[in-house]
């Protein structure tokens, strides 16, 4: 009786999970297809921006509470290099003082040029300032949360900057948050110039923390360590000419390669951002009132 | 009874605010840790493959609600997870006191690295990037050592009191899943 009885049960529960499986695999597939087929994204990006905007209260005040611990962490491990860096940075302010003098000759010549070719520059674009509320919430993709959203007047595609550099470009955007995908994200491309005569390549992320390549330098391009990339801003491209995006590191040439190999640092240090302009300016319409 | 089933929503919604304002603030070398990884694959081992796979799609959504990353891919990723870590912690025969955490830790990285397929067969090749063997090892051993103290929460999640875990493989560990949650189940065939 007892072994009759058990028989079924061993069955169904052998079966069981298998179903469960079948059906929950299907079901996330379906939810993929929709999503890629763009069918139902209007609901979709409905049901992500209300759930940013429910949850960013509850961000902002965790991440508030936690940060004196978080600070505590970062600082107990690289108290000793800060001593250093300290001396290095007083260094660099007085360098960098004089720089931004001759910078600003630069800039108004930049102005007037850009200004000719009916090109909107970064510097004469309207900006929104928004603090960061957090990095990237998963390993998968390269992005900070900003406090400010469509009500600040960001959208989608807006370029985000940070003092000297860029950061990055909008690709999610709810009442009252907004996501910014770095240029250091893998699926991150940037269209680049450089040197006198304004040559064009693209700058790719490479994951956080990392350099960008920077793809279709031809071999035998004169580049010089520290040299300066700026966003190339041509027709249809993702970002306003002129936006500063990095240094760069090194540059070489493999044997019977087609290209140089560049890496680039950006110029900001994405991983300690707090506070970040939001350029109104989208692919799509330009400079946005 | 009704509270018990709390319990499970309550850990999983704690693990996600603590990743979402907590973790993902803390990165070393471009890793942040994944704990709601840990969550699906600690279901999976204390209540099976099905409760496992069901978990893993729940958290998965919720967590591909706030990504920007394609929307279901977390949900199968987590779904697959579940159902293989239930399914080789049932044919564990002998549950030495490391091989709790050693699992956890391989299922965790095994997740990161099932995701980063899943997108690059989907389309997006810059998914296998070099960034991915720091968040690999990151993930792997922060949920390895995590699992530890986890372990314990996730039983009194799921309603199972502080007891030893039922060892898998036998009579009453084949059919632990087949009474929903397993609650009513505590004791039976002991």
């Amino acid at each position: 009786m007892a072994i009759s009885s058990r028989r079924p049960t061993r069955t169904r529960t052998r079966t069981r999970p298998r179903f469960t499986l079948l059906v929950l695999v299907l079901a996330s597939i379906t939810i993929l297809t929709l999503w890629y087929r763009g069918a139902a994204n209007h609901w979709l990006n409905g049901a992500k921006g209300w759930a940013a905007d429910v949850f960013a209260p509850v961000q902002t005040a965790v991440t508030g509470a936690f940060r004196p611990v978080a600070n505590f962490f970062e600082g107990a491990a690289s108290y000793g290099s800060l001593k250093a860096q300290n001396a290095k940075l007083r260094q660099e302010v007085t360098a960098l003082r004089a720089q931004s003098a001759l910078a600003s000759t630069y800039r108004r010549q930049a102005q007037a040029l850009e200004a000719q070719q009916h090109l909107a520059f970064a510097g004469t674009l309207h900006q929104v300032l928004t603090d960061v509320v957090a990095g990237s919430p998963s390993n998968f993709q390269d992005t900070i949360e900003l406090d400010k959203g469509t009500r600040a007047g960001i959208q989608v595609g807006m370029p985000a900057v940070s003092g000297t550099g860029l950061v990055g470009r909008v690709i999610a955007v709810s009442a009252r948050t907004s996501t910014v995908l770095l240029v250091t994200d893998p699926t991150s491309a940037v269209g680049v110039r450089f040197g006198s005569h304004g040559t064009l390549a693209l700058a790719k992320g490479q994951g956080q923390g990392r350099s960008l390549t920077v793809d279709l330098v031809d071999p035998g391009t004169r580049l010089v360590k520290g040299e300066v990339m700026v966003t190339s801003g041509g027709q249809g491209d993702l970002y306003p000419p002129g936006i500063p995006v990095g240094r760069v590191e090194s540059a070489s040439v493999s044997p019977g390669s087609l290209q140089e190999n560049v890496t680039l640092k950006p110029f900001v240090n994405l991983d300690q951002l707090e506070f970040v302009s939001v350029l109104k300016w989208t692919p799509q319409r330009g400079a946005v009132p | 009874m009704t509270l018990v089933r709390l319990r499970l929503p309550l850990v999983v919604a704690v693990a996600f605010i603590l990743q979402q304002a907590l973790l993902s603030n803390l990165q070393v070398a471009g890793a942040q840790p994944e704990i709601l990884f840990l969550v699906v694959i600690l279901v999976a081992m204390e209540a099976g493959p099905a409760k496992g796979a069901v978990v893993g799609f729940a958290v998965g959504l919720l967590i591909d609600l706030f990504v920007q990353t394609p929307f279901g891919l977390t949900a199968l990723t987590l779904t697959l997870i579940g159902y293989g870590t239930g399914l080789a912690w049932e044919a564990v025969v002998d549950v030495g006191r490391w091989l709790m955490p050693a699992a956890a830790a391989v299922g965790s990285a095994g997740a990161v690295v099932l995701y980063a397929v899943l997108d690059a067969l989907l389309g997006n090749p810059a998914a296998l990037h070099r960034g991915l063997v720091p968040i690999v090892v990151m993930v792997g051993v922060v949920n390895g050592i995590l699992a530890v103290p986890g372990a314990p929460v996730m039983r009194w999640a799921l309603g199972r009191g502080a007891r030893a875990p039922v060892p898998p493989g036998s009579a009453v560990g084949a059919s632990r899943w087949g009474q929903g949650a397993g609650v009513s189940r505590q004791g039976v065939g002991r």
